[in-house]
C-alpha cells in the first residue's frame, strides 16, 4: 500500500457530483469493453478477463476520489488492467507448474507490455455474438461484456430473475471455452460476422422499445443500451452501411421516447404525441446516420426500416406524414422481406393513404395467418379501422380478440380504454336515437 | 481534536458492479473526500499499489482523520461504508512519547 503521508491531494475540484458522475460514467462505460478485450487477449479466458476489468474499476474507485483523475484516465485503466491480467496469467501458469511457463521476462520479451494496444472491441462484440451461442445467450453476454450491465440490470430488462441471466452468461462462457474459441485468432476479419451482431442489437432494441410483457411499455435501459451499441458499431466499422442503418433506425425511434407514454404510463399513439418534445438531437443523429447508410448503395431491410422511421420522425405533424412514400417503402421492404408483420404495417400505411376500407380488405387476409394469429396487433389495428368507418360492433369484437392476445399491460389498458370509448359512443348514439323516436 | 485511523477493506467477493455503478460510487466518494478536506478533517491517506499487489486482501484504503471523538469517527466510518462498499474499521491514534511516534490502539470497529 502506498500513498502520500499528508493531505496533499489533487487540486480542489469544484464540479458538482452529477458532473463527476457523468464524466466517469462515460469514461468507464467506454473503457469497459476495451479493458475486457485487453485482459482477454492476455488471459485467454472470458471469466478471468471480466474479473480483471471489474477489479480495474474498483482500483480506480479506491484511488481516484482521493488522488484525483490521472492525466490520461483511459491509459491508467488500461495499464492497471493489463498488469493485473499478467498477474492472473502468472498465477495460473505457476498453478499449472508448467515447464514452459511464461515468465515475466518472457512476457516482456513477447511484447505484451510494450506493443500498442489493439482495439479489440469489435472482436469482443463478435465473440459475444458467436454462432455457437443461442440468441438469448448472445444478448446476455453482449449486454454484460460490451454494455457492462450487471446481471440484475439485464434481468430487469427482460423480466427474468438475475440467476437466469447469470446462468446464461456462465453457460455461454463455458461453451466458448469448451469449443476452444480463441479470442485473438478466431477470426481475422470479424466484419464477416456483422449480421449476427446486428441481429443481437436489433433484438435488444426491440425488447427495450416495445416490451413484449410486463407492466411497462418501454424499457429505457435496454433501448438506450441498443443505441449505444449501434453507435459503437458504427465507430468500429465506419465503412459498413448496415450498422449506420441500424443506428439511424434506433435514433429515430428513441427520439420519440419521452412522448410514447403519458404521465400515467399509458400508451400514446403517433397521432397524439407532442412532437415538440421529440429529441431533435437524436433525429439529427438519425438523419446523418441515414445518409451514411444510403451511401452504401444496397437497400437492405435495415435501411428501409430506417427510411420508414425517418418519414415519421421528420414529419412536422401527423397530418403531414407522407403516406405515399411510406407505402412505397413497404412495397420495397415486402419484396425483400415478405413477412406477415411487413404486410400488416403495409396495410396500415395503405389505410392511412387510401382510407380504412382499403386497409381492412388487406387485414382480413392476415387474421388467419399462423404467425400473427397469437398477436393482438392485427386485431387492434382492424378494430381501429372499423371504428373509423363507424362499424362499432365489428370494432368492439376485434378489440375483444386483441385483448385476449395482448401480453403488455400498458397496451392492454390502451385497448380497453379504446373499447370503452367506442362502446360509450355507441350507447350514447342509441340513447339519442331512442330519445328522438 | 483526536486522530483516528479509518481502515477501509473490501469483501473478498466483490458484488457485481456496472461501469455506471462504479461511476456513481466514485462520484459520491469524491464528494465525500472533498468534504473531509474542506472541513479540515482529513490529515493523510494511503491508497493501494496501482498494480494491485496485495490489494485482494484487506485493507484497501487508510484515512487519518482529526475529529472531536470516537463517536464522530464512527459516524464518518458509517458514512464511508455507505458510499463505496467498504467495511471500515476505526482505530484511535494516540501519541506515544517514549517511542517518538504514533501507535494505534484499537477502540472500536
Amino acid at each position: 500500500m502506498t500513498g502520500p503521508s499528508e493531505t496533499s491531494g489533487p487540486s480542489e475540484q469544484t464540479e458538482p457530483k452529477e458532473a463527476t458522475q457523468a464524466v466517469l460514467g462515460s469514461l468507464f462505460r467506454e473503457e469497459w469493453p476495451r479493458l475486457i478485450g485487453a485482459a482477454l487477449r492476455i488471459t485467454g479466458d472470458l471469466q478471468a478477463a471480466e474479473d480483471v476489468a471489474a477489479e480495474t474499476l474498483v482500483a480506480a474507485l479506491d484511488r481516484w476520489p482521493l488522488t484525483g483523475l490521472p492525466d490520461r484516465p483511459g491509459a491508467w485503466l488500461m495499464t492497471v488492467c493489463r498488469n493485473r491480467a499478467l498477474n492472473v496469467l502468472r498465477a495460473n501458469t505457476r498453478a499449472r507448474r508448467a515447464q514452459e511457463s511464461i515468465t515475466a521476462a518472457a512476457l516482456a520479451d513477447h511484447g505484451v507490455m510494450t506493443e500498442p494496444i489493439p482495439d479489440d472491441r469489435l472482436r469482443l462484440i463478435v465473440l459475444c455474438c458467436h454462432r455457437l451461442l443461442s440468441l438469448d445467450a448472445q444478448v446476455a453476454l453482449t449486454l454484460r461484456m460490451i454494455g457492462g450491465l450487471t446481471t440484475a440490470e439485464i434481468g430487469r430488462g427482460f423480466h427474468l430473475p438475475p440467476a437466469t441471466i447469470a446462468q446464461r452468461i456462465v453457460r455461454a462462457k463455458r461453451m466458448l471455452k469448451e469449443h476452444g474459441v480463441n479470442f485473438a485468432d478466431d477470426d481475422l476479419d470479424p466484419r464477416g460476422r456483422l449480421p449476427s451482431v446486428l441481429d443481437v442489437i436489433y433484438l435488444i432494441f426491440n425488447e427495450g422499445y416495445l416490451a413484449t410483457a410486463g407492466d411497462s411499455l418501454v424499457r429505457g435501459e435496454l433501448a438506450f443500451e441498443a443505441y449505444c451499441l449501434a453507435c459503437l458499431l458504427t465507430e468500429l466499422t465506419p465503412a459498413e452501411a448496415e450498422p449506420w442503418a441500424l443506428r439511424a433506425l434506433i435514433s429515430f425511434q428513441v427520439s420519440r421516447w419521452a412522448t410514447r407514454t403519458d404521465d400515467d404510463g399509458e400508451l400514446l399513439t403517433l397521432d397524439v404525441q407532442d412532437r415538440s418534445k421529440w429529441n431533435t438531437q437524436l433525429i439529427g443523429d438519425g438523419v446523418l446516420a441515414l445518409e451514411r447508410a444510403r451511401s452504401g448503395g444496397e437497400r437492405g431491410s435495415l435501411l428501409l426500416q430506417a427510411e420508414l422511421a425517418a418519414c415519421h420522425a421528420t414529419a412536422p405533424d401527423f397530418g403531414a406524414t407522407d403516406w405515399s412514400t411510406i407505402v412505397g417503402l413497404y412495397d420495397e421492404l415486402a419484396a425483400i422481406q415478405d413477412t406477415p408483420v411487413v404486410a400488416l404495417n403495409r396495410a396500415v400505411a395503405i389505410a392511412m393513404r387510401d382510407g380504412p376500407a382499403a386497409g381492412i380488405a388487406l387485414l382480413d387476409d392476415l387474421t388467419g395467418d399462423e404467425t400473427l394469429c397469437d398477436s393482438h396487433r392485427v386485431w387492434s389495428i382492424r378494430a381501429d379501422l372499423h371504428g373509423r368507418m363507424g362499424n362499432t360492433c365489428a370494432a368492439i369484437a376485434d378489440y375483444d380478440q386483441a385483448m385476449l392476445r395482448v401480453t403488455n399491460d400498458a397496451e392492454r389498458r390502451h385497448l380497453a380504454a379504446a373499447r370503452r370509448r367506442l362502446a360509450g359512443d355507441s350507447r350514447e348514439r342509441q340513447e339519442g336515437d331512442h330519445a328522438a323516436r | 481534536m483526536t486522530a483516528f485511523l479509518l481502515v477501509g477493506s473490501r469483501p473478498l467477493e466483490e458484488p457485481e458492479r456496472s461501469p455506471a455503478m462504479a461511476a456513481r460510487d466514485a462520484a459520491a466518494l469524491t464528494t465525500w473526500h472533498r468534504g473531509l478536506r474542506r472541513w479540515g478533517l482529513l490529515s493523510s491517506f494511503a491508497v493501494p499499489d496501482e498494480d494491485g499487489h496485495g490489494a485482494e486482501t484487506a485493507p484497501r484504503l487508510c484515512l487519518v482523520v482529526q475529529v472531536s471523538g470516537a463517536d464522530a469517527a464512527r459516524r464518518l466510518a458509517a458514512r464511508w461504508e455507505g458510499l463505496g462498499g467498504y467495511s471500515v474499521t476505526v482505530l484511535a491514534l494516540r501519541e506515544v512519547a517514549d517511542e517518538g511516534g504514533c501507535a494505534a490502539e484499537r477502540r472500536a470497529s
